[in-house]
């Protein structure tokens, strides 16, 4: 099987060269937002609703790709984890490398990319930071107080907890569209570089 | 004992929602600055009071908050590809599985 067949999503998302009208605009959107030029699949998948994809590129602007009470990359370990969480070869593979462009090194990118966080040197506190992430990505709805109190023992903030809810289930989000369209993960950590 | 129920779920979903606070909320009357500002946006928007406690879990990064009640009104509170209809049958359902009882 050719490698350079293009890729083809389960539910039809309009390419870069196709976008006419509304989406080629939102397209543009993102262009002058990220200086790039090819459009990520995960933003093609929202091409039914441009209106929302121009949302959805100032949105993560706001709350993941912004220092806010949370690090960029601790923003970037929690993408990272809560993806792999959810089997999400898209995101997990450019979330870990926006991990490594936040000054991680290679040996956690590997570890977060193979789950095994114990291998990639955190603090006890991102430690902490990141069984959180399993709980919530896992099962919300049995976190007790108890596990937020084992948080706030470790140091984190009331804001800096809510910060990685949000991001926590911005990536439920995303890692069920990239999932439920098969977006074809773009292999960023392999090349170590991201597509222009 | 009374035979009245006044969920209509079972309790195996209605007991999640007495686990006791978790993380603090920014209630109304404590809200300031940024926060009270995005939550007096919400009320004239809706004409309604009381912060509905989804919205005030949004209280610690008002800026988010703005975005979550503009994308909210952009996809879901408003007919789409799909009518409201039905967007609240998904959202229902969606809901039930991953037994969210708010």
């Amino acid at each position: 099987m050719s490698t350079k067949e293009p890729a083809v999503t389960k539910i039809k998302v309009i390419e870069d060269a196709d976008a006419t009208g509304e989406v080629a605009e939102a397209y543009d959107y993102w262009r002058a937002s990220s200086g790039r030029t090819k459009v990520p699949g995960i933003l093609k998948s929202l091409s039914a609703r441009p209106d929302f994809l121009k949302q959805a590129v100032d949105f993560s602007n706001t709350i993941q790709f912004s220092d806010g009470h949370l690090s960029c990359r601790h923003k970037e370990m929690i993408g990272s984890y809560a993806s792999y969480l959810n089997s999400c070869p898209y995101c997990l593979d450019s979330h870990a490398f926006f991990m490594k462009m936040q000054g991680a090194s290679d040996e956690a990118v590997n570890a977060f990319m193979e789950g095994n966080l114990e291998k990639a040197g955190l603090t006890g506190a991102e430690l902490a930071l990141m069984k959180y992430v399993e709980l919530v990505s896992k099962a919300a709805y049995r976190t007790t107080p108890e596990d937020v109190q084992t948080l706030r023992d470790a140091g984190w903030k009331e804001e800096q907890i809510s910060e990685a809810v949000y991001i926590i289930a911005l990536f439920a989000m995303f890692n069920r569209i990239a999932n439920a369209f098969g977006v074809p993960v773009q292999n960023y950590v392999a090349m170590g570089k991201m597509t222009p | 004992m009374s035979e009245e129920k006044t969920l209509l779920m079972p309790d195996y979903i209605q007991a999640i929602s007495q686990l006791g606070e978790k993380i603090k909320l920014i209630q109304d009357a404590d809200a300031t600055g940024d926060t009270a500002v995005a939550y007096d946006e919400w009320r004239a928007k809706s004409g309604r009071t009381q912060m509905p406690g989804i919205l005030k879990c949004f209280g610690h990064c008002p800026d988010f908050l703005r975005h979550v009640m503009r994308f909210s009104d952009t996809v879901h509170f408003s007919e789409g590809h799909l009518s409201r209809r039905h967007k609240e049958m998904i959202a229902s359902y969606v809901s039930y599985l991953n037994r969210c009882p708010y």
